[in-house]
């Protein structure tokens, strides 16, 4: 399985990584500290999971959502943010994407990939 | 500040980045609709660099929520915005009946009623994801000249935190601030040294 991490925050991406490869050492895990570089690693190659955040330096997290389905992405997409606010849930909604609250926990990262559908909530 | 570690800072911020998202979905649920929110950007600089680094000149007219607390260190936290912002973000959270009203006694329990809420979200946030717990206690408002208000402030350092509210149409800029003395400063960095341990 192969996940892209995408989030501005590196504590953030590394506590996200650290938990998926404790839970399955098998996985690839890569990170993007921003959409353009989220965009550039999918040109390359396909994602079963994508774990993104939304409030990030440039393109945000919805938009980058969008653009990667226009791109062709096939991967399970979760938004994974601190604004936790009902309008961005309802928004995360309608783009067909899961909406996992931050903190980064072990918990919210098993929430996570529950949500995507590949670990037992 | 200079000895805290790229991690270390990028740490900080995660944890303040969750503060911000819990405070912001405690306004959009007062005032009906979504707060859009800035990445927010956190620096430390000495109590009197503040203002410059607000935006706001000595002589504007200001209100500041002050929120002290205690618990894991010792501290103040802080609010504030220009007196014409904090009208228009008391117009946003009070009955529209009221939205006539000026900075009486009434907006400035409104105001304190908003700071209270929005810090004590990110404080509390910022506590548990740190696992520093901090108490917060009876906030109240300051307003006056930027210069008068930050002088009555205590402490020699300020972490500042620069989030943009946008509501319903209104551009309403929020500075939150946290004095922190060296002691408090360096309560905060070992939490942020354990929180780091004990994930990475």
């Amino acid at each position: 399985m192969k996940v892209l991490v995408v989030d501005d925050s590196r504590v953030a991406r590394t506590i996200i990584r650290a938990v998926i490869l404790d839970k399955h050492p098998d996985w690839s895990v890569q990170e993007a500290a921003n959409a353009e570089d989220a965009l550039a690693l999918a040109s390359r190659e396909d994602f079963d999971i994508f774990s993104i955040d939304i409030n990030m330096p440039g393109v945000d997290g919805f938009t980058l959502v969008e653009q990667l389905r226009a791109r062709g992405a096939q991967g399970r997409m979760a938004l994974f943010s601190a604004n936790v606010q009902e309008p961005v849930r309802q928004r995360a909604a309608s783009l067909g994407v899961a909406f996992i609250a931050k903190p980064v926990t072990p918990i919210s990262v098993t929430a996570l990939l529950a949500a995507v559908g590949y670990e037992s909530p | 500040m200079k000895d805290w570690s790229e991690l270390e800072l990028d740490a900080l911020a995660e944890a303040f980045n969750v503060g911000v998202g819990s405070a912001a979905a405690v306004l959009s649920r007062m005032v009906g609709s979504e707060v859009v929110l800035s990445v927010p950007e956190l620096k430390v600089v000495d109590k009197a660099a503040a203002l410059e680094s607000f935006g706001v000149a000595g002589s504007d007219r200001v209100c500041a929520v002050v929120q002290p607390y205690g618990g894991a260190f010792e501290s103040r936290a802080l609010l504030m915005f220009t007196e014409a912002k904090s009208y228009d973000l008391v117009r946003a959270v009070v009955p529209a009946h009221m939205a006539g009203m000026q900075m009486g006694d009434m907006a400035q329990d409104a105001l304190t009623e908003v700071g209270n809420l929005v810090l004590d979200a990110c404080l509390t946030a910022v506590g548990d994801l740190l696992a520093c717990a901090l108490t917060t206690r009876v906030p109240y408002l300051v307003k006056g000249e930027a210069a008068e208000v930050m002088a009555q402030m205590e402490g020699r350092e300020m972490m500042l935190l620069h989030m943009l509210f946008a509501i319903a149409d209104r551009n309403i800029d929020g500075y939150v601030g946290f004095l922190l003395d060296q002691q408090a400063m360096e309560a905060l960095k070992q939490a942020v040294a354990r929180f780091l341990n004990a994930h990475l």
